[in-house]
């Protein structure tokens, strides 16, 4: 510890402790009111809202650009993404079933 | 000299202290985590399956794998802090086979994927493929607060798969728990537009949302608290070495796509889809009741994310008849990571697995057996913690159902059979088991062979004589 406990510096750091206790009980009532969740909540929607028309408009945008370059778009790449894992859901399924198939004839070779 | 030594080297620490904490600040966000030997084994998506390089010889080995899977904002090094002080590598000394499920990073391209392609397409996978890296035939598997989430939505829509244990680490079930849980109030359907709010995002949650919300529940324990903490300990070089590994994991998480938040609000939070048992994936319902599988429900005492009360439901729903709550004095980040779970909860929860993942195991401890159901244990922890007088109720109801013999006595009532529970999800889940009518059937056809085949036999016996 920086102070020992008889120091005036030990009393200060105590009044600190206290009153962070003290604040953060009180902070923590309000974050957890109703109306602070409302308020918050109202916030973020219209944030969102705002936001999402901007990013939208970027897009549209970042679209053009993309044709007028002959480049895919963004929501092209997302396209592309989305089937990409599908396949690999398929491959992975596909390399199970043969290598369960492998398995069977290996026993059924072992049997004959 | 000494006395006047000590004293300059006490105002050196003094002067420097504020340097060396402002160096250990920056320095965490760098700080080397999941340092545990592991190899890559299979990937889909961004997600990644690791095993981790055994300490013990095969032979010593528990040959049932655990499979870890974490939620699914933060990264899984919480399991693997730092040498020294990780659980992976405590459970790699126990004999386990140990593999992470790690989700990686999704990004806007993710944004469309659901809480239930969790469940339902990567897990199953990842399962798959334990089990073809390992050899077993069965994996246990270990899922921390949303991935106990998704652990239980696998295992609902796997009844007949191969997962032998189930470990749930505070799990937020029962969403209709609102004591204590400020996401609850916050997320509330009367003010939060989830579809607004998703709809302009750019395809996930970014974790600097997600980060503050963790950090809003305890304002100034978060803020302010956790930098007064370092100030304090940073002549401790062990104490200062495990607050940056989590002063890191706390502020490197992983963002949530839009589609996976969207339904984890509107279905789990709202509608309670879980518990109520509405939920249906790709047609299929999830129906707590079927599942089975010995489990291991471990809950925190002081979690400020997740309730008690919102796992407890965990005993309540799910079909098991091995089922042991544990109520563990820690927090919902400390009960894995904290100071004490080294000797708390780690321990514990190797050698409830350890009993159950031996070649025997699954005779002594299938959940379809009558297994002594540790409610006493339950029903102490409950009485302890739980505050709303929701829970209250339903811990008097457990207690109408379950005959207090049976609660006093569990060592000696492995033969006895514990009543089913008369609840109507229950009735539900008994009469959709038809493939184990059949299966029983099946057992009574091959009886009456195999006894008409000793007839035979003695017929012949008795003619050659």
């Amino acid at each position: 510890m920086l102070f020992d406990n008889t120091s005036p510096g030990a009393a200060i750091r105590g009044i600190a402790d206290r009153l962070l206790v003290t604040a953060g009980e009180r902070i923590d009532e309000i974050v957890a009111s109703e109306e602070f969740s409302e308020a918050v909540a109202r916030g973020m929607s219209v944030a969102a809202t705002t936001a999402g028309s901007v990013r939208g408009m970027t897009h549209v945008v970042g679209d053009i650009a993309s044709e007028w370059f002959n480049v895919p778009t963004r929501a092209q790449v997302h396209e592309l993404s989305r089937r990409l894992t599908h396949l690999e859901m398929l491959l992975d399924d596909v390399d199970v079933k043969t290598s369960e198939l492998v398995e069977r004839l290996g026993e059924q070779d072992a049997e004959d | 000299m000494p006395r006047i030594d000590s004293t300059i080297r006490g105002l050196l620490k003094a002067v420097t202290r504020p340097a060396r904490t402002a160096r250990a600040i920056t320095s965490s966000f760098t700080y080397p985590v999941g340092q545990t030997p592991r190899e890559k084994v299979w990937r889909l998506n961004k997600c990644v399956l690791y095993r981790y390089k055994p300490v013990r010889p095969a032979a010593e080995r528990h040959p049932v794998p655990l499979l870890l899977v974490f939620a699914a904002i933060n990264r899984p090094f919480l399991f693997d802090m730092r040498p020294g002080f990780s659980f992976i590598e405590f459970m790699l000394e126990q004999g386990f086979d140990v593999y992470l499920f790690d989700w990686g990073e999704f990004g806007p391209e993710d944004g469309d994927m659901t809480l239930d392609d969790y469940g339902a397409e990567y897990v199953p996978r990842a399962v798959r493929r334990v089990l073809r890296d390992s050899g077993a035939k069965e994996v246990s598997v270990l899922g921390y607060c949303m991935g106990a989430i998704i652990v239980l939505l696998y295992a609902a829509l796997n009844i007949d798969g191969p997962m032998r244990n189930m470990i749930l680490l505070t799990t937020p079930l029962d969403m209709s728990e609102r004591e204590g849980s400020k996401f609850v109030t916050w997320l509330d359907k009367r003010w939060f537009d989830v579809d607004k709010v998703t709809g302009g995002l750019d395809g996930v949650l970014p974790t600097m949302a997600i980060e503050n919300g963790g950090k809003m529940l305890k304002v100034a324990a978060n803020y302010v608290g956790a930098y007064v903490n370092l100030w304090d300990r940073i002549d401790n070089p062990e104490s200062v070495a495990n607050w940056q590994a989590m002063h890191r994991w706390v502020h490197d998480g992983v963002p949530l796509p839009a589609g996976a938040f969207r339904q984890w609000v509107r279905d789990y939070l709202w509608d309670n889809a879980l518990v109520s048992g509405k939920h249906t994936v790709k047609g299929q319902r999830v129906d707590l009741g079927k599942i089975t599988v010995p489990t291991l429900n471990i809950l925190a005492k002081y979690d400020h994310i997740v309730p008690v009360a919102q796992s407890m439901a965990v005993g309540e729903l799910l079909g098991s008849k091995d089922i042991t709550t544990e109520v563990l004095n820690a927090g919902h980040i400390g009960i894995m990571a904290g100071r004490k779970s080294k000797g708390e909860l780690w321990p514990k929860l190797a050698a409830w697995l350890g009993e159950r993942s031996g070649l025997d195991a699954r005779n002594a401890h299938s959940g379809a057996r009558a297994e002594p159901v540790k409610r006493a244990a339950r029903k102490k922890t409950a009485d302890k913690t739980a505050s709303s007088k929701k829970s209250i109720a339903r811990e008097k109801a457990t207690d109408q159902k379950v005959p207090p013999k049976k609660t006093t006595a569990p060592n000696k009532a492995t033969d006895q059979k514990v009543p089913p529970k008369k609840t109507t999800a229950r009735k539900e889940a008994t009469d959709q088991k038809a493939p184990r009518k059949k299966s029983a059937v099946k057992k009574k056809v091959a009886r009456k062979t195999t006894a008409t085949k000793k007839k035979a036999s003695r017929k012949k016996a008795s003619r050659k004589k």
